[in-house]
């Protein structure tokens, strides 16, 4: 058993990428670059954050939160408890209609469904033209709290030096470079 | 357990899609059920009719009806299988967001076929038990209904009808069966005979058992090979490599 789950985070692409565990890593690609990258790293190893709802309409928010997990009843609610106030939320988010979240508010389910999965690594994909700047500052530090504590790791692929010499951005990776390796 | 649930959710959120299902559904089985009660009728009366000699020609009319609705029954299904193609077609391509949710959070494709067939067998299940339940409750209206739309289609097809000439030859032997009535018309011959073998409880249940049990099992049929098809199709466009590229 612990050897298939080392044999699983050896060949875990965030190793091939250059990654170090537990970080919130930056990609700075050019637009042509894109389909190269996803051709070459491409695999079901990964969740994607993107502005796509991912948020099924028929369930409540709570059991959205919670899809396809096998985490019991009791930690939900423990996990919860944990994990809301670190996205600004109180507990009454979860009385609301999914359909009545706005882009921004379904990005953080994403999020927390993301924390509460089994995945390791989270692409996140060029969403930062979308949002307005408040919006941004509070998601940067939010991809760090979530590395930390859930110690999970994120990467961002991004066209805008900006967002990929955020402060917030642990390690900068580099296409060309992760060719070398 | 969790898709069943899941499921029961997406039925009573898409209120309207289940009130399409429920329809469709009562109405093919209803249908059905009573082309194949009719079948039973045929088959009992001509059963009947061996019996009594110098009946070939009333033999040959029922055998007449008998084979229509065979025939009946044979296109129902087909034109139950298309449209349920279709129908179907159209709910994957509207449900597609949900599917696509399903498939990314990392449901299986068997965990996805799966909630599909709940979310369309519950209802069909609701709908054919309803029918089964009109029929037992309104028995002797069902039974009427069923023995007008009998005359109405011997009327439409324009058979000649056999009974009245070639029966009349042989009344004395029927008034010999019934003691206490010295006249007894043929028509009436044909209901008491009717109502005292053919639509009991038992074979009323019998017949919804195949119709629905065959609906079912083509629903459950269809819906495997479209599912499928549908979800290798999507598969390239749900990957991962399309989303990045994408954006």
């Amino acid at each position: 058993m612990k050897l298939q789950k080392a044999n699983r985070l050896s060949s875990a692409p965030q190793l091939a990428f250059g990654c170090q565990p537990h970080k919130v890593h930056s990609i700075h690609l050019e637009p042509q670059e894109y389909s190269l990258f996803s051709q070459r790293y491409c695999s079901d190893d990964y969740i994607v954050l993107s502005l796509e709802t991912r948020l099924l309409p028929y369930l409540s928010l709570q059991e959205n939160l919670f899809l396809n997990s096998s985490i019991k009843k009791k930690a939900k609610k423990q996990l919860l408890l944990t994990w809301l106030p670190i996205f600004h939320w109180s507990t009454t988010i979860l009385t609301k209609e999914v359909s009545a979240l706005s882009t921004y508010e379904r990005l953080k389910c994403q999020l927390l469904q993301f924390v509460f999965s089994e995945k390791e690594t989270m692409l996140v994909t060029d969403i930062f033209s979308k949002l307005t700047v408040p919006q941004k500052q509070e998601l940067l530090p939010l991809f760090q709290q979530i590395t930390r504590r859930a110690q999970k790791q994120l990467i961002l692929l991004t066209n805008d030096r900006q967002i990929a010499d955020n402060p917030y951005i642990d390690v900068k990776l580099s296409l060309n470079k992760t060719e070398k390796d | 357990m969790k898709h069943f649930r899941y499921a029961l959710a997406s039925i009573s959120y898409h209120k309207y899609v289940t009130l399409f299902t429920l329809c469709f559904f009562s109405t093919f089985a209803f249908v059905l059920m009573s082309l194949t009660n009719l079948c039973r009728i045929e088959t009992k009366f001509l059963r009947q009719l061996a019996k009594i000699p110098n009946s070939t020609a009333q033999i040959g009319y029922h055998r007449q009806m008998l084979t229509y609705y065979q025939n009946y029954s044979l296109w129902l299904i087909l034109f139950f299988s298309i449209s349920f193609s279709l129908f179907w077609l159209w709910y994957l391509f509207y449900k597609k967001n949900e599917l696509k949710v399903l498939h990314l959070t990392g449901f299986s494709k068997v965990g996805i076929v799966k909630q599909c067939f709940y979310e369309i067998v519950t209802p069909a299940v609701i709908a054919c038990g309803a029918v089964l339940l009109a029929v037992l409750l309104f028995q002797n209206t069902y039974n009427y209904l069923l023995l007008q739309a009998r005359l109405c289609l011997a009327h439409s097809i324009q058979i000649p009808e056999a009974s009245f000439s070639i029966l009349n030859d042989s009344t004395a032997n029927f008034t010999d069966m019934v003691p206490s009535k010295s006249v007894v018309t043929i028509k009436k011959l044909d209901l008491f005979t009717l109502d005292e073998h053919t639509l009991t409880l038992a074979s009323s249940f019998k017949d919804w058992l195949i119709s629905s049990g065959l609906l079912l099992l083509l629903t459950l049929a269809l819906l495997l090979v479209i599912t499928c098809c549908y979800l290798a199709l999507q598969k390239k466009k749900w990957s991962l490599c399309y989303e990045i590229t994408k954006s």
